[in-house]
């Protein structure tokens, strides 16, 4: 009975997955479109169920890329997909949170598509370097050189040189 | 997590959401249906970069179709039509692996369906080049090309509902078949059909057209362009199939794409 291990194998990564998904793609298109995004990752993930490996979120994450990739309308499939941030000030932001906020934005707007969606796979999605990796299609170590670079571009859009940055991240030398 | 890297998460559009109640319904929902593919697997809805100029006009391009227009410089497709000729010549082999990976990344399908495998068929009349490919996953993809680095119309060529495969000296002739309308206002129309192995050439006769076209034949396919927009219209195309066992002509019925008949 292959086909009801399989679908109870798939309903089995809905479950464990479908937040963490839905999420993923939130983060990258409109609310409206996040659905479509992840049920055609379920549709792919059913096709391709004796690919999905035993950790499979990164490998469903990988899907929800290529799906949101390939939506473009454009003629060529994008080769990286941007990530969207709350711009907005939390509710219950105090002053130095809306403050450090503001920094991060403006820093975020300075980076490349390429390292904000690199920074992302770890600051928002939460991955490993190594899942990450697997999101990306790329070695461990190519995904922490990108990695390594991008932080060292958002620190230095963080404080631009020759003048004292806003904010200090925590852990960095004053 | 470095701290860095915690604070931008201060930033994640998608901070502290859950899926309510009502996505984990439809998200259900749709799983049934994704399950319920297995036993019948609905075939793969065409993607066209092409306009098919009546259903354009009428607002009713197939639910799923991709349609888009590349940029064309001015002069591609004037050039293009002038060089074109009524007979296809070869396209050299250095070509063909070139212009297939351009007209696949083009065509922006489903990352699953892969990078071209096959090249079925590869003609050039003048300048522009028309391709038949299967990728990887074994989707039929056909190209047509003014210029090596730029893809002006595709379309995937799925297998059509209740249409076998011909034998012997047997013929279809696709009913998607359409034109695109170029940047410039023109026209160019395509047909694509596929052939038995005992058929060793097909000319189309366009409508209103005095000449037939000679199509090209390989690997069981046969396609045939020109500059024009007859293909979007009602208009029934014939076909001089050639074989063995001589030639004859066959008649699309009147007001029934694709459906052949002889004389």
């Amino acid at each position: 009975m292959k086909v009801h291990t399989d679908e109870q194998r798939l309903r089995a990564l809905h479950a464990a997955t479908y937040a963490d998904l839905l999420r993923f793609a939130e983060r990258r298109v409109p609310h409206a479109e996040a659905e479509d995004v992840v049920a055609t990752v379920f549709l792919v993930a059913w096709r391709r169920l004796d690919e999905v490996p035993d950790d499979a979120r990164p490998w469903l994450f990988a899907v929800a890329r290529k799906t949101i990739a390939n939506q473009a309308r454009g003629l060529r499939r994008r080769a990286v997909v941007d990530v969207r941030i709350d711009e907005g000030p939390a509710q219950d932001d105090a002053a130095d949170s809306t403050a450090l906020r503001l920094d991060l934005v403006r820093a975020w707007r300075t980076l490349s598509a390429s390292d904000r969606e690199v920074l992302a796979l770890v600051a928002f999605d939460g991955l490993t370097g190594e899942q990450a990796a697997v999101v990306l299609g790329c070695r461990r170590t190519t995904f922490a050189m990108r990695l390594a670079r991008a932080r060292g571009r958002l620190r230095r859009a963080l404080g631009p040189a020759g003048s004292e940055p806003r904010t200090t991240l925590v852990g960095e030398p004053a | 997590m470095n701290d860095d890297l915690k604070q931008l998460a201060l930033l994640d559009p998608a901070r502290g959401r859950e899926p309510g109640e009502a996505q984990w319904a439809r998200s259900r929902a749709r799983l049934d249906e994704i399950v319920a593919t297995r036993e019948a697997v609905a075939p793969a809805r065409p993607r066209l970069l092409r306009l098919a100029a009546g259903l354009a006009a009428a607002g009713v391009l197939a639910a799923g179709a991709i349609v888009a227009w590349p940029s064309l410089m001015p002069s591609a497709s004037s050039t293009a039509y002038a060089s074109w000729t009524s007979v296809p010549q070869p396209l050299p082999e250095a070509d063909l692996r070139a212009r297939a990976d351009v007209c696949a990344e083009t065509m922006d399908l489903p990352w699953e369906a892969g990078p071209p495998k096959t090249i079925v068929l590869g003609e050039r009349r003048g300048q522009t080049a028309l391709l038949i490919m299967t990728l990887a996953d074994g989707t039929p993809l056909e190209c047509l090309m003014f210029t090596p680095d730029k893809l002006d119309s595709g379309q995937t060529l799925n297998d059509e509902p209740g249409v076998a495969v011909p034998r012997g000296t047997q013929v279809t002739m696709r009913a998607d078949r359409s034109a695109s309308q170029m940047e410039d206002d023109s026209w160019v129309s395509v047909i694509t059909g596929r052939a038995g192995e005992g058929v060793t050439g097909i000319d189309v006769l366009v409508p209103g057209r005095a000449d037939p076209i000679s199509a090209s034949l390989a690997g069981g396919w046969w396609a045939v362009w020109w500059p024009g927009e007859e293909a979007s219209g009602a208009a029934s195309f014939s076909l001089v199939v050639h074989s063995a066992e001589g030639d004859r002509r066959l008649t699309e019925k009147n007001g029934e794409r694709g459906v052949l008949t002889a004389g």
